[in-house]
């Protein structure tokens, strides 16, 4: 192996490369790997309206996977952990289940990996589905999925699986591993893969986490007896332990929650020797961008300003990389209203998802509301004043009424004009 | 503006025709046919077609009485009098003249009246014929058109009228060109989702997505079943596989548990074998003991036994040996007894016989008596017989004399004797009491105190001068007494003759003579009757035969007696019966007494007999049972041996039991150690459950292989991600839905709002008019009113509807109504808007009424009077054509003759 050095990876979006920990210099029988988890390929993203795009979605996580070849190379990586939800469905159909083979089987190196929740390893399971053997044969043979809790020694290294048997385990998967167990070699890294939460620490809240079913108490295990537990189920990286990491989902797949929710990476892990402490490094994965705007005040054509600044800001020129979680409130006049709608026109088109909650108060101005009630068309600006009247009554819905109407009588009166 | 003149030339029918008009009623009045419509249609063309032209109404209005057409008018207008001629044709001219205005010609002329008249230019050229009927069509109603809507004479006007209410209603809140365009595009935006009705339009995009929807659920449940389906089948695999490893478990632990059981089992087995050989041992020295135990017992028994018996023997044979003595005795008894009953039976015997040819005797005796009795009634009997047929004989001639030929007799007898008195009655008895002349009845003379009786007409003369014609009784009645006096004689002879006696006594004899014969032969019958010859000659019959019967029993009975001879007197029979009866009572009683003693005698022999039997029987069975004893005893003895042999073999026998008995007790015991009931139930237990186990394990299997089927996957879709999918989409749709619905919602509200503001305004715009109209149907209909509405941008009124106070309830459409009805309503329209626009000309327009109340009767004609009396004191000038002038007698007005 060559000198220790700090290795710096481009981010695919980022410029910026995120460095967890510096790594430490190595000895010759250092084994070096990469941890992954929760691919979960073949996620439908059901929640798009828009077929096309949600395909884009799905396609994208199968690239980024793919992507991860080029960066084993470059590291020369001696194999590949991923910890669970490798497919989102327990049922994927066979055109994922093709795709993702291929795609593990592009990383050359061995790829170890545990069922997770998503896709666990109880009666009827995709592991052991005929179709799924043959591919994994064919397309990935270098794919070891480990069903049951045993130790898999190598020449290098002991990878001691955790793997979700069934739909619902109420236990703890990696209890088997509370006492070490006997007859393991004690001269090469002992590696834990498990998939759930841990103690303190759970994705509570994560719409599709095992929660509460799967806990995994990382403070049970014998100090010492292992050397690194790569951890998945939270889409987040974090760790969680001196040895134990959540290397999250490769690529986002969800609106992030809270600023230490740092998903779209993986974990570069180096050990030394049996009993070394790992050097851990993250590289972000992530393709897809997915913005959070919560709590944005938009009032008057200034806001409308601010707001389009800060999209530009987030998005750029980019149409077809990002989902848009955004939320508006304040109050506009009927000219910024249709502003700001033909302003989300354009995000909904650019963006893959944009989910829009708006809560803006469509007051027309001054000299709106004259042009409306103050003209020659008498049915116009009786029903104008009318519905003036009415958007200041008490009754919230009777005035949020009012409102619309107003603004639609000003949109029908435009579009007439306009034609005329 | 009032018409005030009118001069037609050449019109059509009319050559010339003047006509000066009332300022405020008319009434034009002609018969058909004289011209009346020619002239106000000729008033209407000069008011408003172009005089000069070719088109096919100018020559339409030429007459065949030749030269043109000319129309001279003279009206009032704008504070003025005008004067207009018109002469129509291709050289057509007009001139409108008026004082203080210079005289203007042509064009200028035509277009100074369509000024005055508020029209839009004088009609002519092409389309003229469609476009002049629209002018001042609200104010003139033509022959046949009363009952058309008014609304349609409005079309010119509506935009003057509609002025006119704005005005009134201080509305002017009528649509714009853009209200209408909004309201349009809204409509149309609303048309895409709802129909007229209100409902949800199919295949507008709210339906569609709410269809969309509904699927999406559907299909939401599809998938969620199929998801279900797999994790329970994935349940089921789980289940199937733990069940198969339980009931393994419980499967090997059953064979163990069975294994070990068998061996101890064996172990009872051999125990159990080895206890029946004991308890069999143990049975027979058991037996054995108990057989020779019970034979000792039996012999000792039967010993006594025979001792009793034989002590018993003894009084039992004394016994048998004085009852056989004692039998002999009695029985020696009887048989004397019997000798001497048989004697004295013997000696009764020959009593009776001798008795019983004595009562014969007697008998015999006794039957010869009364032989002889009979035999001398019957002598007697021969006797009256014989005199009996002596009478017959002697009465046979008078046989004649029966008392009806008697009676028949005496009739005739007394028939001639009335003849004869009848013919007495009729003679005359003249009697000469005094005569100073000579009195002769006929030839006989008759002296004074002479009787004489006339029979037959005589003459009786007195002197000589008085001659007397006498008939007695009148000549012919006289005659008939003769005659009838001649046939009773002849009658009553007849029938003497016919009886042969000479008269009547003789008759009388003979009848007499028969009847005493008759009386004798009755009283001989009844004595022949009382001496009953039949039962005499029975009775002799019988005693012949008594005596026969009698003298053969006696001669049988005799034979047997040793003597015997016939003694023929009774008496002395009488004695011998009586000795012999004494003596026969003698014996009887003692054949009695012998009788009873033997009887007596049997029945103690009997007894005797029967109990030395019974004693015979007794002792012969006493001595089998002690010869069968003796038998029995020497059998038994020889098998088992005297007394000491007995007891010494019993001994032995009971030692090699006890053995026995210790042997089997505690080889039961051992067997009761091993616990073989307990071995058996856990044996068939675990049996059992391995039985069970083993099904189980099959129907596991079975499970287990069919949950592996149901959770191969096709791989052709991931039934997770379609359910995620499915869910997904229905809340994508629900929220499109909202979103959708609630847009159609606020555009439904505001085109609603924009059109009831509409509504609003036209309706506002309707109360004038409305109201001027309610006076005029007050009068027609004592109540109601009409209700108008206005086209969205008030261009036109488009509804007309009536409701009519008394008149029925609710609400017509004007074209609903009859045609009476629509043209009287029509008249209060057309006056009321007629008085709205006449404020534009002078307050007065002229209104005609060509033949316009056709449909209505009388009754409501004088109602129309009224209303049109109304309209004339509002200012206006009505002109009222009709052929039936008798219908407007006090219209009120002036009235124009037309011939």
């Amino acid at each position: 192996m060559n000198e220790p050095q700090i290795l710096v990876f481009p981010s695919r979006v980022d410029a910026e490369p995120t460095v967890f920990q510096e790594r430490f210099p190595l000895p010759f029988m250092a084994i070096k790997f990469l941890h992954t988890a929760d691919l979960q390929i073949g996620k439908p993203f059901a929640s798009l309206e828009d077929a096309s795009k949600r395909e884009r979605l799905r396609q994208q996580r199968l690239a980024t996977v793919q992507s991860l070849a080029s960066m084993i190379e470059d590291e020369a990586l001696d194999f590949v952990v991923v910890c669970g939800d490798l497919f989102d469905s327990a049922t994927p159909d066979k055109t994922t289940v093709s795709a993702l083979c291929s795609a593990l089987g592009s990383l050359k190196v061995p790829v170890y990996a545990i069922p997770g929740n998503h896709d666990h390893g109880g009666p009827g399971c995709i592991w052991q589905q005929a179709f799924f053997l043959r591919e994994q044969e064919q397309l990935a043979p270098n794919l070891k999925v480990l069903l049951e809790p045993e130790p898999l020694v190598t020449e290098d290294y002991v990878i001691l699986p955790c793997p979700l048997q069934r739909r619902h385990v109420s236990g703890d998967p990696s209890a088997w591993l509370r006492s070490a167990p006997e007859g393991l070699p004690d001269d090469r890294p002992r590696i834990v893969l498990a998939h759930g939460s841990t103690q303190g620490f759970s994705s509570k809240g994560e719409e599709d986490s095992s929660e509460g079913i799967n806990q995994i108490e990382l403070g049970l295990l014998p100090e010492g007896a292992y050397d690194y537990i790569a951890l998945g189920d939270w889409h987040g990286m974090k760790q969680v332990g001196q040895r134990a990491w959540f290397s999250g989902t490769p690529e986002q797949d969800r609106y992030g929650k809270g600023e230490n929710n740092q998903p779209g990476h993986v974990l570069t892990v180096e050990i030394e020797s049996r009993g070394a402490m790992p050097s851990v490094q993250a590289t972000k994965t992530s393709a897809i961008g997915w913005h959070t705007l919560l709590g944005v005040q938009v009032d008057g054509d200034a806001g409308l300003d601010e707001l389009e600044s800060t999209l530009q800001g987030a998005m750029g020129t980019r149409a077809g990389q990002d989902l848009v979680k955004l939320q508006v409130e304040g109050s506009l006049s009927l000219a910024g209203f249709a502003r700001f709608e033909s302003m989300m026109e354009s995000l909904r088109a650019r963006s893959l998802d944009l989910r829009l909650s708006a809560e803006l108060e469509a007051e027309p101005s001054q000299e709106e509301l004259d042009a409306l009630t103050r003209r020659d068309d008498p049915i116009i600006s009786a029903v104008a004043l009318e519905l003036a009247r009415e958007s200041g009554a008490e009754d919230a819905e009777v005035a949020g009424n009012a409102r619309s109407a107003l603004r639609e009588l000003h949109l029908l009166v435009a579009k007439g004009e306009a034609q005329s | 503006m009032k018409l005030l003149f009118a001069h037609i030339e050449n019109y059509r029918v009319h050559r010339e025709l003047k006509v000066d008009l009332d300022e405020s009623l008319n009434l034009i009045q002609g018969p058909n046919e004289s011209g009346k419509s020619t002239l106000v249609e000729a008033v209407h063309r000069a008011l408003f077609l172009k005089a000069k032209g070719t088109s096919e109404l100018h020559r339409a209005m030429e007459s065949s009485h030749g030269g043109e057409p000319k129309v001279t008018l003279e009206f009032d207008a704008r504070g003025n009098r005008y004067h207009l001629e018109k002469t129509f044709g291709s050289k057509g001219t007009t001139v409108l003249s008026a004082s203080g205005m210079s005289q203007l010609t042509g064009g200028e002329a035509e277009a100074e009246l369509s000024s005055i008249l508020g029209v839009d230019g004088v009609v002519a050229g092409r389309g003229a014929a469609s476009t002049l009927p629209n002018r001042w069509a609200h104010l003139w109603v033509w022959q046949g058109q009363s009952s058309n809507s008014p609304l349609e004479g409005l079309s010119e006007r509506a935009g003057d009228l509609r002025d006119k209410l704005q005005a009134q209603s201080g509305t002017d809140l009528l649509s714009s060109a853009q209200d209408g365009q909004v309201i349009d595009a809204l409509s149309g935006i609303c048309a895409q989702t709802y129909t007229s009705t209100g409902k949800l339009k199919s295949g507008s995009e709210l339906h569609r997505v709410s269809e969309a929807l509904e699927s999406a659920h559907e299909q939401y449940a599809e998938k969620q079943e199929k998801v279900n389906a797999l994790h329970q089948a994935a349940d089921d695999f789980e289940r199937a596989s733990s069940d198969l490893q339980r009931h393994g478990q419980s499967l090997e632990n059953s064979q163990k548990q069975l294994k070990e059981v068998a061996s101890k089992l064996k172990l009872v087995e051999q125990s159990r074998s080895e206890l029946k050989d004991k308890s069999q041992a143990k049975q027979e020295a058991e037996t054995q003991l108990k057989s020779l135990e019970s034979a000792d017992q039996d012999i000792r028994k039967l010993d006594d036994r025979l001792k009793q018996l034989q002590a018993e023997g003894e009084p039992m044979a004394k016994r048998l040996d004085e009852q056989s003595r004692e039998f002999e005795e009695q029985k020696l008894g009887l048989e004397a007894a019997i000798k001497q009953r048989t004697e004295s039976n013997e000696c009764l015997n020959y009593k009776r016989l001798e008795v019983d040819v004595w009562r014969a005797q007697l008998s015999i005796l006794k039957e010869e008596k009364r032989l002889a009795e009979f035999e001398k009634r019957l002598e007697k009997i021969q006797q009256l017989r014989e005199k009996q047929r002596e009478l017959e004989r002697k009465l046979a001639p008078l046989n004649p004399f029966s008392a009806s030929a008697i009676k028949k007799l005496r009739l005739l007898e007394s028939q001639l004797r009335d003849a004869k008195a009848e013919l007495k009655a009729y003679g005359l008895k003249i009697e000469v009491l005094s005569s100073d002349q000579a009195v002769k009845l006929g030839n006989k003379a008759l002296d004074t105190g002479s009787v004489e009786t006339l029979n037959e007409s005589a003459e009786l003369h007195v002197g000589d001068g008085v001659n007397i014609r006498l008939t007695p009784g009148g000549a012919r009645n006289l005659r008939e007494a003769q005659d009838a006096l001649a046939q009773a004689q002849d009658h009553f002879d007849t029938a003497l003759k016919t009886l042969a006696v000479a008269g009547m006594d003789e008759a009388e004899e003979s009848f007499q003579k028969k009847e005493n014969g008759e009386r004798e032969l009755k009283s001989l019958e009844a004595a022949l009757k009382d001496s009953d010859p039949e039962g005499a000659e029975q009775g002799r019959q019988q005693a012949e035969n008594a005596i026969s019967t009698a003298q053969a029993r006696r001669d049988a009975l005799a034979k047997d007696l040793k003597e015997f001879a016939v003694e023929s007197d009774e008496a002395q029979i009488e004695v011998k019966l009586s000795e012999l009866e004494a003596s026969l009572n003698v014996m009887q009683s003692e054949y009695k007494e012998r009788n009873a003693r033997e009887l007596a005698l049997r029945q103690s022999v009997e007894a005797a007999e029967k109990q030395l039997q019974v004693l015979k029987q007794s002792q012969e069975q006493h001595l089998a049972q002690e010869r069968e004893l003796g038998v029995e005893l020497k059998v038994k003895r020889d098998q088992s041996g005297d007394a000491e042999q007995r007891a010494q073999q019993i001994n032995r026998l009971r030692a090699r039991f006890d053995q026995a008995a210790e042997a089997e007790k505690a080889q039961l015991e051992a067997l009761q150690r091993l616990g073989p009931e307990q071995l058996e139930m856990d044996q068939k237990r675990f049996t059992s459950s391995l039985e069970r186990d083993q099904q189980h394990l099959e129907a596991a299997r079975d499970r287990k292989i069919a949950a592996e089927t149901r959770l191969q996957s096709s791989g052709l879709s991931d039934p997770e991600a379609e359910l995620a999918e499915a869910q997904a989409r229905c809340e994508q749709l629900e929220q499109r839905y909202e979103r959708l619905n609630a847009k159609a919602e606020l555009h439904r509200n505001l085109l609603e709002r924009m059109q009831g503001k509409q509504r609003q305004a036209t309706q506002a715009l309707a109360k004038p008019l409305e109201a001027a109209v309610r006076p005029y149907l007050q009068m027609l209909f004592g109540d109601g009113k009409i209700q108008l509405v206005w086209s969205e941008d008030g261009s036109r009124l488009e509804q007309f509807s009536i409701e009519r106070g008394t008149l029925g309830s609710g609400t017509y459409g004007f074209e609903n109504l009859s045609h009476g009805a629509r043209e009287q309503v029509a008249l209060a329209f057309r006056l009321a808007v007629a008085e709205l626009l006449a404020a534009d000309h002078d307050r007065c327009l002229p209104m005609v009424l060509d033949d316009a109340f056709t449909h209505s009767d009388r009754a409501r004609i004088e109602k129309i009077k009224t209303l049109l009396y109304r309209g004339s004191q509002q200012g206006l000038q009505l002109i009222v054509l009709s052929c039936h002038p008798e219908n407007y007698q006090s219209l009120g007005g002036q009235e124009i003759g037309i011939a």
